[in-house]
């Protein structure tokens, strides 16, 4: 090889390579009038990206929504707060991620408040909103109507045992299923708690880390009430043969969903926003006979029903230009107000629409809706489903990670495993120290 | 010859073909420059691009894990501040790591690559002679290894799902009562260190049959005369000439099976309970999922600690008995 095509090699080579990184280091507004979204593939988002096209068209920007992975949802996020690059201008939050998110997030003053504040205080950032909730997600119960009659709907756990065996009765495998392990355990455990005034921690119901420390915090996990619905959960499993015992192994929302969908389970602990999923003909081979009722309630219970609605979100990352920032807000904008976007979370997917005035008018208009809202939001003993300080997702993983130990392990056990849980509790949770 | 004064002339050099009166490059510039000329090997100035690529998104990463270890770097802590030894401390003391991440990682990789050592030197050594359908058996033998691992963890969640596996189906079908695989730390583990033999047990075939191929035939035609028989021929001649690659593919296959994650993440989640939890989950659950870098980071460099050990140790016991061999 001569001088001159080494020396024309490695430039090209250096060059080519110089490029490469200028052009990936270029912030995706740069590229287009885009606004990149940051989502997982669920209906009710893939229902909310739709209406942001539509709203994006009236703006006169493009929307750009590559979905990312549940599992490597935060992981992105963190990426796009404290790298270089600012890849997203809209990104999905839910109140999880509030207090998480909240320090990398704008302000939403100009979008139009348009949901309860009571859903959404925890979306707040000193003193304010950093997100606009878009919908509700609820816990429910699932049932299949061709197994069990309305009027005989469990209402406490006991009923529910004994609903369930009348249903496996009739031929269906399982009688009862929910997700178990890390990230689902609302569709199992936790549930079963906050209906049998059981909680993580004590004070019972407290959210924010002023609440617990305001309550002289102590791990929940070790209690009577706590036991015994865990004693609950073994019974359904080994002792009554109601639940399958995939639950004891961190069965995931998947699974309910391909189980219930599959016609193998009469009663289904999921979100709402599965309803039109469970009803759609192409996928469920149950889609006619889906019907919904609230949580049943534990012997200790003493608020009445429970319920738990929770707010999914859009907020806009702080670290982007002013001038997306603003595309952004105003889309944002257009969403929040749009009643007929609003409408279709019910409509299309199952969801409660954050909109009061929304939620309002299908109250008046659409009977199922009603029962939905009453039985979620306008329960007798409404919940937070999360903890929203930062260390939440380690608390839910080593709760979950306990609760398959325990359900695997003799019942003898169990308050055994549930005070291994309480001392890990007392170690990874303290927040200020850490 | 060099223009500017004070510059030695370059042989050969850019600067020796520039025109006198035309050079407006600086100086540092030009001498800078002109090392892609001169005289220096065409090998480092290759080697000059993968080095960078190296630096910037190896060694840069690693040096700044090293210096997060020693800070409280978390998403609710951003400006991190300097933590001494306290998260090392914490990732000692945390029962997840002692109890079950460690011993579960090193049982993992000695069953893992153990199996698969074995398993690739048996069947390596069957396919390397001539049969009918040669080509398309050793074709199909290597198929796993196109398949991603989280995909084969999946693969194998699906087969072994209690309710619609494929092999409890199997077995109903014989009369025998399914199996709650993932229920049962012996077999949730047993059936991750399938699904890690599936994937894996190609990669030494083909390696250990690629050493094969380039064995001398001479020893073998010596121990033919000498009236040796397959078995012996296999374990006095074939393993011992196979030192050398068989040392460098444990080693290998020993690092990647210290960290392993997507097939036990996909398949188990480190359940039931604690019972699969691996190393590489370990630090997965704290760096990530818990969104504590500092910490997540600091259990990574107690885990290269300790590859480096296991490293070290299986490479002086392979070199010992490779060197120990062709010296005698």
């Amino acid at each position: 090889m001569t001088n001159l095509d080494r020396r024309t090699f490695l430039a090209t080579l250096g060059a080519g390579v110089a490029g490469t990184a200028a052009l990936g280091a270029l912030p995706a507004t740069a590229q287009g009038k885009a606004l990149t979204v940051a989502y997982m593939p669920h209906p009710i988002l893939n229902s909310q990206i739709e209406w942001m096209r539509k709203g994006a068209t009236q703006t006169g920007v493009d929307i750009d929504a590559p979905a990312i992975a549940y599992v490597d949802y935060v992981q992105a996020m963190t990426a796009q707060f404290l790298g270089p690059r600012n890849r997203y201008q809209i990104i999905w939050n839910n109140d999880d991620w509030g207090q998480l998110f909240g320090p990398f997030l704008d302000p939403l003053d100009e979008v139009k408040q348009a949901w309860a504040e009571d859903r959404a205080w925890m979306m707040r950032w000193s003193g304010k909103p950093t997100a606009a909730p878009a919908v509700l997600t609820a816990g429910v119960t699932f049932y299949r109507k061709d197994l069990v009659a309305e009027n005989e709907l469990p209402k406490t756990f006991d009923e529910m045992v004994e609903a369930a065996k009348k249903a496996q009765a009739k031929g269906v495998k399982w009688g009862i299923m929910g997700g178990s392990g890390f990230p689902h355990l609302w569709f199992t455990l936790l549930w079963s708690l906050w209906s049998n005034n059981a909680d993580l921690f004590k004070p019972f119901g407290a959210r924010s880390w002023q609440q617990l420390e305001r309550g002289g915090w102590t791990p929940g996990v070790t209690e009577k009430e706590f036991v015994d619905t865990v004693t609950w959960w073994w019974d359904a499993i080994h002792t009554h043969k109601i639940a399958p015992p995939a639950i004891a192994s961190g069965a995931s929302r998947t699974d309910t969903d391909a189980m219930f969908m599959n016609g193998d389970v009469a009663f289904a602990f999921q979100d709402s926003t599965l309803l039109q999923t469970y009803r759609n003909k192409e996928k469920s081979k149950v889609a006619d006979n889906v019907g919904f009722t609230g949580f049943p309630t534990g012997p200790h219970n003493k608020k009445g029903r429970m319920g738990w609605a929770d707010n999914w979100s859009w907020s806009v990352p702080k670290n982007n230009p002013a001038d997306t920032k603003k595309k952004a807000k105003q889309l944002l904008n257009w969403l929040a107000s749009n009643k007929d976007a609003q409408k279709e979370v019910w409509t299309k997917v199952g969801g409660i629409p954050s909109s009061v005035e929304v939620q309002k008018e299908l109250i008046r208009t659409d009977p199922e809706y009603k029962r939905l809202h009453e039985l979620t939001v306008g329960a007798p003993q409404a919940m937070h489903s999360a903890y929203y300080w930062p260390l939440w997702p380690e608390i839910h993983s080593l709760t979950s990670k306990a609760f398959t130990q325990a359900l695997t392990g003799p019942k003898e056990k169990i308050f055994e495993v549930m005070t291994a849980l309480a001392r890990d509790f007392k170690l990874r949770a303290p927040v200020p120290a850490r | 010859m060099s223009t500017v004064p004070g510059v030695p002339p370059v042989a050969g050099g850019h600067a020796a073909r520039v025109a006198p009166g035309r050079v407006t490059v600086r100086p540092r510039t030009r001498r800078a420059l002109s090392w892609l000329d001169r005289d220096t090997p065409f090998q480092y100035q290759l080697i000059l691009l993968p080095a960078l690529v190296m630096l910037l998104f190896e060694i840069l990463p690693i040096v700044h894990g090293i210096v997060i270890s020693f800070t409280s770097f978390t998403i609710w802590n951003p400006e991190g501040g300097f933590a001494g030894f306290r998260n090392y401390v914490r990732v000692l003391e945390n029962p997840l790591f002692y109890r079950y991440a460690l011993p579960n990682t090193f049982i993992f990789l000695g069953l893992a690559v153990g199996i698969e050592v074995s398993l690739g030197l048996g069947v390596a050594v069957l396919i390397n002679r001539r049969f009918p359908g040669q080509r398309i058996v050793k074709t199909l033998l290597i198929l796993p290894l196109l398949v991603a691992p989280v995909v084969a963890g999946l693969m194998f969640y699906w087969m072994f799902h209690a309710e619609f596996g494929l092999v409890n189906q199997l077995l109903a079908s014989l009369g025998l009562p399914g199996v709650l695989w993932f229920n049962r730390p012996a077999t949730a583990f047993g059936v991750i260190i399938l699904a890690d033999v599936w994937t894996w047990t190609p990669w030494f075939i083909l390696i250990i049959y690629a050493g094969l191929q380039s064995l001398p035939p001479e020893p073998f035609e010596a121990a033919r005369i000498d009236g040796a028989g397959p078995w012996s021929t296999f374990r006095l001649i074939t393993v011992p000439l196979l030192y050398p690659v068989l040392s460098i593919v444990v080693l290998i296959r020993s690092f990647d099976a210290f960290r392993v994650f997507d097939i036990v993440w996909t398949m188990t989640g480190g359940g039931p309970g604690n019972a699969t939890e691996t190393f590489g989950t370990f630090v997965y659950r704290i760096g990530y999922l818990t969104v504590n870098w500092s910490e997540g980071a600091a259990a990574a460099m107690v885990g290269a600690v300790m590859i480096m050990v296991v490293g070290i140790l299986v490479y002086g016991t392979f070199a010992r008995v490779v060197w120990g061999k062709q010296e005698s």
